[in-house]
């Protein structure tokens, strides 16, 4: 069975004052987006979080802690449940009710809809500097399972795109870099206004275009 | 075929004398949505060819442009280069603002994608009669791209501000306008008079915009791309 740990994660974001007054006078924000493995295909991926403030030096943490978030909307309403959950565990979403069970998938998360009613879904990741927040969202139809498993690589987009957490991120609107924390829990990079992103050129990091869909850079279908 | 719009303008006598014996001008502006900050509108046609009964009209088909113009109030959007594009496509921008267009972009949009790290202003042009006028003016930083969406909607306001021109930015009304909105019709039917203003017999489709509106947030909206699909846009304030 995989087992989630208690890492922390860190990437530390360094800009010169330059690029923190332009990006500050800009109207830029900072999206982090969230790598996830799932059996369920026809997700998206949405903002995870969302920086307005800028500083020479940036961090974006989170430790490896997860929920199973379930949501309905009924007209304006939307209701919204949300589970700690851990690998073996299942959500099961009935009528009226939620219960956590352990007779899950091994190496996943899951969420079985035991009703007719189409709910979206997902997981939710645990980022120090805000709430607990979703990752992307998934149809979950009636009477299917979805199972999830998270994925530790984050997307960092500086963009005037206007961002907001929950938001459904199709495609990047600006160079974009996708980095890897599955070798290491912290990791530097660097962002300049006009020269992009720097990493010291490692296979943990790369760049990811503007116009590049995200769906399949960000959610991998896995056999969970 | 791309949809036409026209808008009929009803003037007395007395209102078009005192509209050409003061130099005023018709200006017409098209809103637009856009996922870049910093937008500004443009005036998209300015005519002093003033009659009793003035027709505009303007299809709707599109173009990409890019301008190495400044976006200031009062400055006016040159187009380096445009080419027509459909909704749904992606014109790329490379060396020498040269562009490229393919398909493949968010739908709905008209995508503007510099693939080069020059900076440039750039945003949507529509054609009126003989001419491809912009829309608006957007910045376009290197490596990033502009989505914009043209709305259903023109603003026209009668305006003696001196030498406004087509392509030029300007900050906000001077006199009552317009918004005429072309969801339920593509002809629409206005009468204007000098003193009491725009009239449209009290239909939905129009709404009065008075003077000192400002014409960025009247015409300039920054919102995202709805992905349109069966997925919700998931609430951020998650909690069980």
């Amino acid at each position: 069975m995989a087992n989630s740990t208690d890492t922390t994660y860190e990437v530390s974001i360094a800009l010169s004052s330059d690029t923190v007054q332009a990006l500050s006078t800009g109207g830029f924000s900072l999206g982090v987006l969230k790598a996830i493995a799932t059996t369920m295909g026809g997700g998206q991926p949405v903002f995870w979080l969302v920086e307005t403030q800028f500083a020479t030096s940036m961090a974006i943490q989170w430790i490896a802690k997860y929920e199973a978030y379930v949501q309905v909307s009924q007209g304006v309403i939307v209701q919204t449940v949300s589970q700690p959950i851990d690998y073996g565990q299942m959500l099961h979403v009935e009528p009226n009710a939620y219960n956590l069970t352990s007779d899950g998938f091994s190496d996943g998360m899951a969420i079985l809809n035991d009703t007719t009613t189409q709910y979206t879904c997902g997981l939710s990741g645990t980022a120090k500097s805000g709430p607990v927040a979703p990752i992307a969202a998934f149809p979950l139809y009636g009477k299917m399972i979805d199972v999830f498993a998270p994925i530790e690589q984050i997307l960092l987009m500086f963009s005037t795109y206007p961002a907001q957490p929950g938001d459904v991120l199709a495609r990047t609107y600006a160079q974009a870099l996708l980095v890897d924390m599955t070798s290491a829990p912290t990791r530097t990079v660097s962002f300049d206004i006009n020269s992009g992103w720097s990493w010291g050129g490692g296979p943990w990091a790369r760049t990811v275009a503007p116009n590049t869909l995200l769906a399949p850079v960000l959610i991998q279908l896995a056999q969970l | 075929m791309a949809n036409v719009y026209q808008v009929t303008i009803q003037l007395s006598p007395e209102t078009l004398q005192a509209l050409q014996s003061a130099g005023f001008s018709l200006l017409v502006f098209m809103p637009v949505q856009a996922t870049a900050a910093g937008g500004q509108p443009v005036v998209f046609l300015q005519t002093q060819s003033l009659a009793m009964n003035i027709t505009v009209e303007w299809s709707a088909s599109y173009a990409a442009y890019v301008s190495m113009s400044q976006i200031a109030i009062n400055g006016t959007i040159l187009m380096t280069s445009e080419a027509p594009v459909s909704l749904g496509d992606v014109a790329q921008v490379g060396q020498e603002g040269i562009l490229t267009v393919t398909g493949g972009g968010a739908a709905g949009a008209i995508s503007i994608l510099n693939t080069t790290s020059t900076p440039y202003t750039c945003g949507m042009a529509m054609t009126a009669g003989a001419n491809v006028s912009p829309t608006a003016a957007f910045p376009l930083y290197g490596n990033s791209m502009d989505a914009i969406v043209p709305l259903a909607r023109a603003f026209f306001v009668f305006e003696s501000y001196p030498a406004a021109q087509s392509g030029q930015i300007l900050d906000r009304t001077l006199a009552q306008g317009v918004l005429v909105d072309f969801t339920t019709g593509l002809q629409r039917s206005v009468a204007f008079d000098i003193n009491s203003g725009w009239s449209f017999g009290g239909a939905s489709w129009g709404q009065l915009i008075p003077a000192n509106t400002s014409l960025k947030e009247l015409l300039v909206h920054q919102a995202p791309i709805q992905v349109a699909q069966h997925v919700e846009q998931v609430n951020a304030s998650l909690q069980s």
